[in-house]
């Protein structure tokens, strides 16, 4: 298998491969932490940091895991580097970490870090393999960052908690709840999907 | 790598990623401990605060703290505070989780509010002088979690000014709005929790508040609701603040 080329490996998963509107993975925590900007951030680098981490030291490893054990060899991996973001969540971002509550914790179920681990970083060199999970993690933050600026705009009427709508803007609660994350997710995999028609699945 | 599926190798890869893992996890959460603490201590203030109905938002946290509320060791079974000088105990090093011993009363299985089979004879309650407010720790088990907390009554009649979770694993959305501040807003409307003779009235319910004495559970969360409902009614009760409220001259300065 020829080596992807490292641009390609950065920038391919936030438009043409989005691991959230064309693998639809990851969505869980999409609907979970984006009812304001700054939680939806800091989501965005705990996963970028934890998929370009833990895809770099699988990809390090590929060749000595035994393929009996190697889910287990990942999650151990994976598990570690989210225990390790949370303890500095806790110490340095302590209010958003409360926010986000048991979230933190899910990154370790989150399907995109177990999808590049299994399915890019097992037969990729390290570089690429780092790469590819900063591509994902920021495919994965397009998407959060674009549901959470709508979120907090149309639902509180604000950006980073600062107010942006005039005070006679009524807060729309649905758009707090997570049925509106499912419609804005569907309206961004509508609108990649009219501009790259060929993602499109046949019926 | 012929022989990366033998079985010396598995362990082998295993043990050290094992050994290489917990030494970066436990390095992580022993480093940032003292942080963390912190953190949390600042936490548990900005709790005391909002339960107190004190708007921090704009202001220094530890000012208003200082300036507002004071903080005193109270014997439970006594209902006393506990003299600091004399008995060994002392605000800067309390801490219940160290209480140990004769300390710890057993609660012999009877633990309605589930909070863990001994209750400690100590507790340390806050007090906000100038809207004559006292500020109870309170826990007990919710449906994932022990909810850990505090309620602030008033000390005239013990109606209710606030209550607040600084720590809880129940389900987000759902139990989890405790932390709701709608939800939360209930409590600042002076709801009574005594009767005449001392027994724990107020109720949090699930077919919606009705009287004087009831508080609105949270749609979807009945065993969180139960939860708040039992550990309400253990810590207010006679097992736990109930002879602490009772007692006389709350607010008077102490000598220590």
């Amino acid at each position: 298998m020829a080596e992807p080329k490292a641009k390609d490996v950065l920038l391919d998963p936030v438009f043409k491969n989005n691991p959230i509107a064309l693998q639809v993975l990851g969505i869980c925590s999409a609907l979970a932490v984006t009812t304001k900007l700054d939680t939806s951030l800091t989501m965005c680098v705990a996963v970028i940091f934890v998929v370009a981490f833990s895809n770099l030291a699988v990809s390090v490893i590929r060749n000595y895991i035994p393929s009996s054990v190697r889910i287990i060899v990942q999650m151990t991996i994976i598990a570690s580097l989210v225990i390790l973001v949370d303890q500095v969540l806790k110490a340095y971002a302590f209010d958003v970490a409360k926010q986000m509550s048991v979230f933190v914790g899910l990154i370790i179920t989150n399907c995109i870090v177990m999808g590049r681990a299994e399915g890019f970083a097992m037969k990729n060199s390290p570089m690429v393999s780092f790469l590819d999970g900063i591509g994902n993690g920021l495919g994965y933050s397009f998407i959060l960052l674009t549901v959470g600026f709508f979120r907090e705009l149309f639902g509180s009427g604000k950006l980073f908690g600062m107010q942006v709508m005039p005070d006679s803007y009524q807060p729309n609660g649905l758009m707090l709840l997570a049925p509106s994350a499912f419609f804005l997710i569907g309206i961004i995999i509508w609108v990649i999907r009219t501009f790259r028609p060929e993602q499109i699945e046949e019926a | 790598m012929s022989n990366r599926d033998s079985i010396k190798n598995t362990f082998l890869v295993t043990g050290a990623l094992c050994i290489i893992c917990s030494v970066l996890v436990s390095g992580a959460a022993v480093g940032l401990k003292e942080k963390q603490d912190a953190n949390a201590a600042l936490d548990l203030k900005k709790n005391i605060l909002s339960v107190s109905g004190i708007d921090f938002t704009d202001g220094d946290v530890e000012q208003l703290f200082t300036e507002n509320i004071q903080a005193r060791i109270v014997e439970l079974t006594t209902g006393e505070y506990v003299n600091q000088t004399t008995s060994g105990l002392n605000l800067d090093t309390f801490d219940v989780k160290k209480l140990a011993g004769d300390e710890m009363t057993d609660l012999n299985g009877d633990d309605p509010a589930g909070i863990g089979g001994e209750r400690e004879n100590y507790a340390v309650v806050y007090l906000f002088p100038e809207k004559q407010q006292l500020i109870l720790p309170v826990r007990g088990k919710g449906l994932w979690s022990t909810l850990k907390g505090f309620v602030s009554v008033s000390a005239d009649d013990f109606t209710t000014r606030g209550i607040t979770f600084y720590s809880h694993g129940e389900t987000p959305g759902l139990g989890g709005e405790v932390d709701n501040p709608a939800w939360k807003a209930q409590w600042s409307t002076a709801k009574e929790t005594l009767d005449a003779n001392g027994q724990v009235i107020l109720n949090v319910t699930k077919s919606g508040a009705a009287g004087p004495n009831d508080i609105d559970g949270l749609a979807g969360a009945t065993i969180t609701t139960q939860g708040v409902d039992k550990l309400i009614k253990y810590w207010l009760g006679n097992d736990g603040f109930g002879a602490y409220l009772k007692s006389e001259n709350k607010f008077a300065e102490t000598s220590n």
